[in-house]
């Protein structure tokens, strides 16, 4: 493995991903209803954060505060409680969040309204400024796979699962037919 | 008003909270407190494998982790009011994975192939009782872990071994449809035999 030169210049990067994480300060008594819009996304069975085809995995967590270990000398109060975004994203971070805050706009109003001092609406380049501002740099970010675009992933299990399927029909298969499937199918 | 957090959600059959799963895809999202000279060491630690790649060798062996990140938090940005102004008393790791498997298996896995790495990661954080045995370390992490309100993963059918050993047989699939156009059918049942044999642990 090699020297990986952009992590140690920049450490949310490893390979070609981008770890983009956020801590937002949730407007005090909006909790309740910031906790059932991030239930209800995806209800339809998709995230909205597919039609966002950068992203490898994505959460959105609210942290009530931090917890006081009984070993703590004393507690470490957050003050309010806070929503967390984070991301595992393909390439650079401005493209994607300019993509986030347009492409994802009716969620991201929906959102980030009840975040203290976020735009109104949540959306466009206030709001990307608005997470900028919000960033939490990662130290060390670890990908099983740090070279792979999702649409790479999705692509070699594709071909994965349709060489499968070739393996099992191949025995009834006369060779032409093999080599037709295999070129036709296994891409 | 602070309005107090729901009760947390009973788990599923992986281990873990409802929102922590999307298919195969597991979050585990933790915050702890770290000691003040976790402030020098985590830098540190953090930019070993960077330099030395070959310390990410035993992450690697754990393999169903697609994506991992530490961070250590020391300022919270500030937003104006009515954000309260927080001035952090103590250091704050953020640790973050998205794995597959149970949620058990993960932190059984984690303990005993990174015993000394979870000391390094962890060692400076306030209640840390080391990794092994597991069954406290378990218990910490469950009193810090937070649940996630929503947890996305672009391939949710698929495990890290999965996708690792579609990655390997890409190429040997790519070579055999470079050659495939030039064959005749005969050679090239033979050749799509001896893919199968070759690329029988990336299936």
């Amino acid at each position: 493995m090699l020297l990986d030169l952009g992590a140690i210049r920049d450490p949310n990067r490893a390979g070609q991903a981008y770890a983009l994480t956020f801590l937002m300060p949730i407007v005090p008594g909006d909790e309740d209803l910031l906790r059932t819009e991030l239930e209800a996304l995806g209800a339809d069975g998709v995230s909205p954060l597919a039609r966002l085809a950068r992203t490898h995995f994505g959460r959105w967590v609210i942290c009530p505060d931090f917890v006081t270990d009984p070993e703590q000398p004393a507690p470490d109060p957050l003050g309010c409680q806070y929503l967390i975004f984070s991301v595992c994203i393909d390439g650079e971070p401005d493209s994607y969040l300019a993509e986030l805050c347009t492409e994802l706009a009716p969620e991201t109003r929906r959102i980030w309204r009840h975040c203290i001092n976020a735009p109104d609406p949540a959306e466009g380049p206030e709001l990307h400024a608005y997470l900028r501002h919000n960033q939490i740099d990662t130290g060390l970010f670890y990908s099983a796979y740090p070279n792979v675009t999702v649409g790479e992933v999705r692509r070699v299990l594709h071909q994965q699962a349709a060489l499968r399927m070739l393996a099992v029909d191949a025995p009834s298969l006369d060779p032409a037919e093999l080599q037709r499937r295999f070129l036709a199918e296994v891409r | 008003m602070r309005v107090a957090a729901p009760a947390p959600a009973p788990t599923t059959a992986t281990g873990t909270r409802h929102g922590n799963v999307d298919g195969q895809a597991i979050a585990i999202t933790v915050f702890s407190a770290v000691k003040w000279w976790g402030r020098v060491v985590l830098p540190v630690v953090f930019l070993a494998p960077k330099v030395a790649p070959k310390t990410l060798t035993t992450l690697q062996r754990l393999s169903f982790i697609h994506y991992a990140r530490w961070s250590l938090v020391t300022e919270i940005p500030h937003n104006g009011a009515p954000q309260p102004e927080v001035k952090l008393r103590y250091p704050h790791l953020y640790f973050e994975s998205n794995f597959n498997g149970g949620w058990e298996e993960y932190i059984d896995a984690f303990s005993h192939v990174l015993t000394r790495g979870m000391w390094t990661f962890w060692g400076s954080s306030y209640g840390f009782p080391s990794a092994l045995p597991t069954a406290p370390f378990k218990a910490y992490i469950k009193r810090n872990e937070m649940e996630a309100s929503h947890y996305y993963s672009a391939y949710p059918a698929s495990t890290t071994t999965q996708v690792r050993q579609a990655l390997e047989l890409d190429p040997m699939v790519a070579e055999l449809r470079e050659r495939a156009a030039g064959m005749d059918p005969d050679q090239f049942a033979a050749a799509f035999r001896e893919l199968m044999t070759r690329a029988q642990r990336c299936c």
